[in-house]
């Protein structure tokens, strides 16, 4: 049963919304009506409801722009009952009341750019996409317009686990208010010059907790159980990050105190990548001890081997199909 | 612009994704990137051009043209491969994007501004690629569909290229008076010429200096034509038309491609245009549309790819193997096919007197002419605008291969009486020309590999030493280099037998004793 804000305004644009699902169908004859049905139901009705909240006119252009966009989600297996992954219906429903006021300008945009940003995190190992919903499901309201929705997704994002995105997140802080960069990183108390400068400096200190974990990150796994690396990496050290080699594949790895992830990377740079060992560096029973620091790795076998960047080290084996990432300072 | 709109959607960049060493800047910007078409795609940088062309491709064989065959074939690592039927032949799973030619030659002739001949049964899309290719250089397609030549028994030059003014017929003193009123389609980018084989054979001259020369003259006036991808059509190009094409018109075609054969598991899809009654050529998205301009760059791009002397060579070695006629000539330079065909003589009769090579081994003997200069042009530019496609800065040694046979394709006319042919498991080579060029190719290459060629080669070495230059090269080291050719050639004419590749040495190895005894003359008068 839908809102009756939603049923006024499918009843309203009836025709022209059987034409888009009869276009969606020629398009994808697999489109499964009956979960697009219950996305109506459902998801956008949430949506249709927030904006009708905000601004009762507004309605009928977002129910439309949601419509279409849910048809294509939806013919994607990104988006109902039976979607692959449960973040985008996740996210239009918690995200629903914090953006009301820009899908109520901005319908297509603003939903564009949280489906995109959920589904391009799902995308990516090791990142939680929980934590970027439930960050901008908190701070989203505080945005006046798509730009500050922009910066402030790319920050939760980062914050979420693409360390990759770190230094552009950063310079998108620019564009926010102080306090609502500070609230985006999990430092609300702190001055966001204060954090800036402090983050600038240190990929490792985490705002959050104000310290840095000396464990690090732990990037990785077999391929057959979803991880990226059919045998074991070989790993190599490049400028701010590591580059991995496994079974004639190649791998960027970047990590910080947010999380790590793997991207893929050109034989070329795993070439040009150094190999030296790093000094200050030992293997021990349980791992590794860098700079006196025990790192706990439990990997069979004796063959432990580490490589240093300017602020990280990198510790891999024969016998792991994981590589773990630590701080090179304390 | 509506997240959802039928046949609208081209290919995501990239296209052919591939890890390339590029400076690691990340940008948010990806993070918005997904299945929602929002603001910021289409305010995002403008794609290169060859990831265009990839996503015109794309939309093409996605959208345009049912059923695409993927007969040009590339491979990344081990590729499943299927013995099939009482001939068992093979059926591939290629490893890596491939690609169908029916569509990707068309386009490579659009990029590069050459002429391409669809030949291949009525109804089976040819005039109507032919008019896709007219609308993403931007012509309205009611525009391309006027501007479309049709080929007919009665077609006179004035029906092709226009006609002088009447008025002024009858009133000028001075040829010079006379205006002409040029047809629309001389302006235009794009050429189509539909079923060319039905055009008069006087016609076909006209045609053919426009195609050739790009000029259209009546009464003494000369119209310029723009650079032009050309498409020509015809059912049949092994003389079913109403009119024997010309040589040198059918010379002028760059490239050849079949259209093969629909597959009725593509029904549904055909179901769908007669019910949404869509024409492919009515709703090409704007995204994939090219500018004058921007072909103009497509062609610099085309030209700045580099063809690696390891490819050229084993082009060079390929292009040797065809022309050389032992039996032809008194002199040495006139041991060629050509001299037998100039000089009208029978072929059985010259084959027969050739008796002493191997006529199986040697590939020359499979053909009945060599390679012009204007085929081994084309076959560069298209290897060039393949590799470009595939957005590599450099052609590969795969990129010919796939391209030689379409370039090759109504230009090295095997000779059937061969005794290659009369082999039961060459029998399929006779009919399917691509196959056998390729094999060719193929077999070239084998050779080239078994002499070692890359490694050794003294003509390589003699000719790159000449390349070096002659400044300040001394009479006693020139007299050496003289020497060691001298010695080389006798070295190579060691074995008696003479094959293509040894002439075209022994030819170079001639230009340059010439050109080092002409040094030697110039060194000693000063």
């Amino acid at each position: 049963m839908v809102s009756d804000a939603l049923a006024s305004v499918l009843a309203s644009r009836r025709t022209l919304l059987n034409q888009r699902v009869a276009e969606a169908r020629h398009r994808q004859p697999s489109l499964d009506t009956a979960a697009f049905g219950a996305f109506v139901g459902d998801t956008l009705d949430k949506v249709c409801l927030a904006v009708h909240g905000v601004d009762t006119l507004a309605t009928g252009a977002a129910v439309e722009a949601a419509f279409e966009i849910g048809l294509v989600l939806v013919g994607q297996g990104l988006a109902g009952p039976k979607a692959r992954l449960p973040w985008v219906d996740r996210a239009w429903k918690q995200l629903a009341t914090p953006i009301a006021g820009l899908v109520a300008q901005a319908p297509e945009e603003t939903l564009g750019i949280v489906t995109n940003a959920v589904v391009r995190l799902s995308s990516v190992r090791g990142v939680q996409v929980e934590v970027w919903i439930d960050t901008m499901q908190a701070l989203a309201q505080r945005c006046r317009d798509l730009d500050e929705l922009r910066a402030l997704g790319a920050l939760c994002a980062w914050r979420a686990g693409m360390a990759h995105l770190r230094a552009a997140a950063l310079a998108q802080a620019e564009r926010l208010d102080p306090a609502l960069a500070s609230a985006a990183l999990g430092a609300p108390d702190t001055p966001w010059a204060t954090l800036r400068e402090r983050l600038a400096a240190d990929r490792w200190w985490n705002p959050a907790t104000g310290s840095v974990d000396a464990q690090g990150q732990t990037v990785g796994g077999f391929s057959g159980m979803d991880g990226p690396f059919a045998v074991p990496p070989a790993v190599r050290t490049g400028a701010g990050h590591f580059v991995a080699e496994s079974a004639g594949r190649h791998y960027l790895l970047m990590a910080d105190a947010f999380g790590a992830v793997v991207l893929p990377a050109a034989a070329d740079e795993f070439a040009q990548a150094g190999a030296a060992a790093p000094a200050g560096v030992s293997i021990t029973p349980r791992g590794g001890s860098v700079h006196g620091r025990e790192i706990v790795f439990s990997v069979p076998g004796d063959r432990l081997q580490a490589v240093s960047g300017a602020d990280s080290v990198a510790l891999f084996s024969p016998w792991s199909h994981h590589v773990r990432i630590v701080p090179a300072r304390a | 612009m509506s997240p959802f709109n039928l046949f609208q959607r081209v290919s995501k960049a990239p296209t052919n994704p591939r890890a390339e060493p590029a400076p690691r800047n990340f940008d948010v910007a990806e993070l918005y990137e997904g299945p929602v078409r929002t603001a910021a795609d289409a305010q995002a940088q403008p794609v290169r051009l060859d990831e265009k062309l990839r996503q015109a491709y794309f939309w093409i064989v996605n959208n345009a043209i049912i059923s695409p065959h993927y007969d040009i074939e590339y491979h990344d690592g081990p590729a499943a491969t299927f013995a099939v039927g009482d001939t068992r032949r093979t059926l591939t799973l290629p490893s890596a994007q491939s690609y169908s030619s029916y569509v990707l030659l068309p386009l490579l002739s659009f990029a590069a501004r050459r002429k391409c001949l669809f030949i291949g049964g009525p109804g089976r899309g040819k005039t109507a690629s032919a008019i896709l290719m007219g609308v993403l250089a931007g012509y309205p397609v009611r525009e391309v569909r006027r501007a479309m030549q049709h080929g007919h028994p009665q077609m006179t030059i004035a029906d092709l290229l226009g006609n002088p003014l009447p008025a002024d017929l009858v009133a000028a003193q001075d040829m010079g008076d006379i205006r002409i009123a040029w047809r629309k389609w001389l302006s235009m980018r794009v050429k189509i010429i539909d079923e060319y084989n039905r055009i008069p054979t006087r016609t076909q001259s006209a045609l053919l200096t426009v195609m050739g020369d790009n000029y259209a003259e009546i009464l003494n006036h000369v119209y310029e034509c723009p650079e032009s991808a050309w498409y020509l059509t015809a059912n049949d190009d092994r003389g079913g038309g109403t009119y024997q094409v010309v040589e040198a018109l059918r010379d002028r075609i760059d490239v050849v491609v079949q259209a093969l054969a629909f597959n009725p598991r593509f029904l549904d899809e055909l179901l769908l245009r007669i019910e949404e009654n869509i024409r492919p050529e009515e709703v090409v998205p704007r995204d994939i549309i090219f500018s004058e301009a921007e072909v103009d760059r497509l062609g610099e791009e085309i030209r700045a790819v580099e063809v690696p002397h390891d490819v050229r060579r084993r082009v060079e070695f390929f292009a040797s193997q065809f022309e050389l006629m032992e039996t032809a000539g008194a002199q040495f330079e006139y041991l060629t096919k050509d001299t037998v065909r100039l000089a009208g003589a029978d072929w059985a009769q010259a084959t027969a007197a050739d008796t002493g090579r191997d006529r199986m081994k040697d590939l020359g003997c499979q053909t009945r002419n060599g390679l012009s200069v204007r085929n081994l042009t084309t076959l560069l530019v298209f290897a060039k605008a393949l590799a470009y496609f595939r957005g590599n800065a450099a052609a590969t040694l795969d990129d010919v291969r796939h391209i030689l046979p379409f370039v090759l394709n109504d230009k090295l006319q095997p000779d059937l009486d061969a005794p290659f042919f009369a082999l039961p498991e060459n029998a399929a080579y006779r009919t399917d020309r691509l196959s056998w060029l390729r094999w060719l190719f193929d077999a070239s290459n084998a050779e080239y590999d078994r002499l070692d060629l890359d490694r050794n080669d003294p003509v390589g070495e003699l000719s790159a030493e000449f390349a070096r230059g002659l400044d300040g090269l001394s009479e006693r080291d020139t007299r050496a280099r003289l020497v060691r050719i001298e010695r080389l050639i006798e070295e190579r004419v060691k074995g008696r037998k003479l094959y293509g590749h040894l002439y075209d040495d022994l030819l170079k190895l001639k230009y340059l004793h010439q050109r080092y005894t002409n040094y030697l003359h110039w060194q000693q008068a000063r």
